[in-house]
């Protein structure tokens, strides 16, 4: 074993750290109070190297590991402090982007990759119906073949990214009585007839990125524009994305646990109460050391993942179902608790708009639920651990 | 970055893991007085004083996981190995820290004071840290001295390691049986020994998930496993989130323990951490499998009462938060 990190990692980290601190954090809180996507943002993100990390540089990416990728999402969450910008760059590169790198066709790569990297083009992932969440096999919207098209209909819930992007990974039902194996993936632009936005979704968090219902009425897509295997999209999809998701997207919380347990250090030495810092006081330090213990704790977990993904060499291998729900439990509620102890450690000001933390709160609150809720992952791991089966 | 065990720290490890998880006592805290030894024959010592990092740290944990009261022991004795910088063959030296006293009696020095230790029948050294006005000494004492008393004393957890409690009077020491130890030798020493009671607390915790699931996959109720019930298995679960996370925050610590320069506030994090793991799980535990966990027929009483001797020794929680603040709080100002 071996947990260093070389130069050029901790320079990734960094640079992107930088990058958020410098173009993104500066206008977080007018965006999070007005509910404002910042496409110049995006534009600038993907000059950066940022929208297509994972992705070859055939494809306009950077050609970084799992791992690699998990430090500058990171350090971008840990310069940003924007969850939601976060939120939408995973939405689009993970959830919208590593689909088609490992299941395309090198048509489908060439189409939509370059301009995903370079920021023109959104992604985004339609799975959530508005009765299927956490049981999101149980997914009501159907795609059926006519002709060289398939006819999509049904509504997606919760879909980031869904008010701006330019096309959907779309999940919907081939074959009623296949269940899981009866669910295909297609690739759907917003161009195609019948693909509609949906209601926008107001949310508590997250502020800085759209969500919506999308909408499908008889929309038309062009058979070609199958994602994968017919019948195999559920299957095969979401169990490609499980370990970049688990890993690369719960690493800009980690990034926001230290800029979290960072201001509260910085806040406890400049406040003075009592005739000296709130530092010197011991229910304060106990605090901050807590929310260094977990931040640590969620970065080996989520650090094995991206690990056990980089093991064949293309980010493909699958890490252990229960690894991963066992890193999405940890990371998301240790970032719910370190964001509540933030807002503690700073007072009457952290409950304030002016400070950053209290969005943290906000933004950290659906990663439980998000992806797979915390109960879910517990049951995952029970099941796993106690041979309870599936 | 990488997770991968080194092919040969496994091979070593499994013989070593597989001998020592024999030792698993289920039903009482007395140990056999040749339980030390048997634990020396199965290269443990070795591995742990020479193995590297990364095996220090997996046997460490196996040992707790197999007994935490043979782990008290020998880490007693690794300990005063490490710092007299014995080799693993030399005759059994404990190490004893406390409030001791040590003071120049014309050409010799006097050792007075008090100390809790596991002091094993095999011991035939104590080797007492003291820390003077000039720095910090070691006192090497045959167990025999007629000015040490060593008095059995019961305690919470930990019962099989022969804890006692060690009176120095008077005892005179010449030059040839101190030992100076460097800061930079002491603080190495006090970082590997926090990660020590780390796999420690770790073991423990281990040990109570492994029963704990068993008990549950195999205890009915209402005609179908403990286990089937939802509120059950999420406690396993959160058991296992844990375990996961402290095993991987202790590896890391190891490694730090092992690079040039180590990061104090990581090896304070992994010790904090698997403490709370420690005690929360052997608390969910015995909570789990009921009454019978109270009695000594399942091992989680005796988990229970361990973990809180993990807890406590050699560096309370507070003490390790404190560790953590003095680097993320102080190093902000």
């Amino acid at each position: 074993m071996d947990f260093s990190l070389n130069d050029e990692q901790r320079a990734l980290y960094e640079q992107a750290s930088l990058f958020g601190k410098q173009e993104v954090l500066p206008t977080v809180l007018e965006r999070d109070r007005s509910e404002r996507w910042d496409q110049h943002i995006w534009m600038k993100m993907g000059e950066q190297g940022l929208l297509g990390a994972p992705f070859p540089e055939e494809y306009g990416g950077t050609g970084l590991s799992a791992i690699d990728t998990c430090l500058v999402m990171e350090g971008f969450g840990h310069g940003s402090l924007d969850g939601g910008v976060a939120l939408a760059l995973g939405a689009s590169t993970i959830l919208a982007g590593v689909p088609i790198w490992k299941l395309g066709t090198e048509e489908q790569k060439r189409r939509y990759l370059p301009k995903m990297c370079s920021g023109e083009w959104l992604g985004a992932f339609c799975l959530s119906e508005p009765g299927s969440g956490s049981d999101a096999a149980s997914m009501k919207t159907t795609a059926v073949k006519k002709g060289s098209r398939y006819i999509l209909n049904g509504t997606k819930m919760w879909i980031t990214n869904g008010p701006i992007a330019n096309h959907f990974i779309v999940t919907a039902v081939t074959e009623p009585a296949g269940k899981a194996l009866g669910i295909s993936t297609f690739i759907v632009e917003r161009s195609f007839p019948g693909f509609s936005v949906g209601q926008h979704i107001d949310k508590m968090g997250m502020n800085t990125s759209k969500t919506s219902e999308i909408v499908f009425n008889d929309c038309e897509v062009p058979e070609e524009n199958m994602l994968g295997e017919l019948h195999m999209g559920f299957v095969g999809t979401v169990k490609l994305i499980l370990g970049w998701e688990r890993s690369t997207m719960l690493s800009p919380a980690l990034g926001s646990q230290r800029a979290n347990y960072e201001a509260c250090a910085k806040y406890a030495n400049e406040r003075i109460q009592f005739g000296k810092p709130i530092a010197k006081f011991a229910a304060i330090r106990s605090m901050i050391a807590d929310m260094k213990m977990r931040y640590e704790v969620g970065r080996g977990l989520v650090h094995r993942v991206a690990w056990q993904l980089d093991q064949n060499g293309d980010g493909t291998n699958d890490p252990p179902l229960v690894d991963a729900a066992v890193t999405k439990l940890q990371v998301s509620e240790a970032s719910v608790k370190t964001a509540r102890d933030a807002v503690q450690v700073l007072g009457g000001v952290g409950y304030t708009r002016e400070y950053h933390v209290e969005r943290s709160l906000r933004d950290a609150l659906v990663m439980t639920i998000g992806g797979g809720t915390s109960e879910v992952q517990k049951s995952i791991v029970a099941r796993d651990v106690l041979d309870l089966g599936f | 970055v990488n997770f991968g065990n080194d092919p040969q720290v496994q091979t070593r490890l499994l013989s070593i893991h597989e001998q020592l998880q024999r030792f698993r006592p289920h039903t009482t805290d007395a140990l056999p007085p040749s339980r030390i030894t048997d634990v020396i024959a199965t290269g443990y010592l070795d591995a742990v004083l020479h193995g590297g990092w990364e095996l220090r740290a997996l046997c460490e944990t196996s040992l707790a996981s197999a007994c935490a009261s043979t782990f008290v022991m020998m880490q007693a004795h690794v300990d005063a190995l490490r710092l007299i910088r014995a080799a693993p063959t030399a005759p059994m030296a404990v190490l004893v820290a406390g409030d001791l006293q040590l003071q120049p009696a014309g050409g010799h020095w006097t050792l007075d004071g008090t100390a809790l230790c596991a002091v094993p029948a095999a011991a035939t050294e104590l080797v007492a840290l003291v820390t003077t006005n000039t720095g910090h000494m070691l006192v090497r004492c045959p167990v025999t001295h007629g000015g040490i008393r060593t008095e059995p004393v019961r305690t919470l957890g930990v019962r099989a390691s022969e804890q006692h409690r060690v009176s120095f009077g008077g005892v005179h020491a010449d030059n040839s049986s101190i030992v100076e130890v460097t800061p930079a030798d002491l603080a190495a020493w006090q970082q590997q020994a926090h990660v020590s009671w780390s796999n420690h607390a770790l073991g423990i915790a281990e040990a109570a998930y492994d029963a704990a699931r068993a008990y549950v996959s195999r205890q009915p109720k209402q005609g179908k496993p403990l286990a089937r019930q939802q509120s059950v298995h999420f406690k396993i679960a959160e058991m296992k989130v844990d375990i996961d996370g402290a095993r991987l925050l202790n590896l890391r610590a190891g490694w730090s323990c092992a690079q040039p320069k180590s990061d104090p506030s990581l090896i304070a994090s992994a010790r904090l951490h698997a403490n709370e793991v420690a005690l929360r799980t052997t608390e969910v535990a015995l909570q789990l499998c009921g009454v019978d966990a109270q009695t000594d027929e399942l091992p989680l009483e005796r988990l229970f009462r361990d973990a809180r001797f993990a807890a406590t020794g050699a560096g309370s929680p507070d003490a390790q938060r404190e560790a953590i603040a003095r680097v993320v709080v102080d190093g902000a100002a």
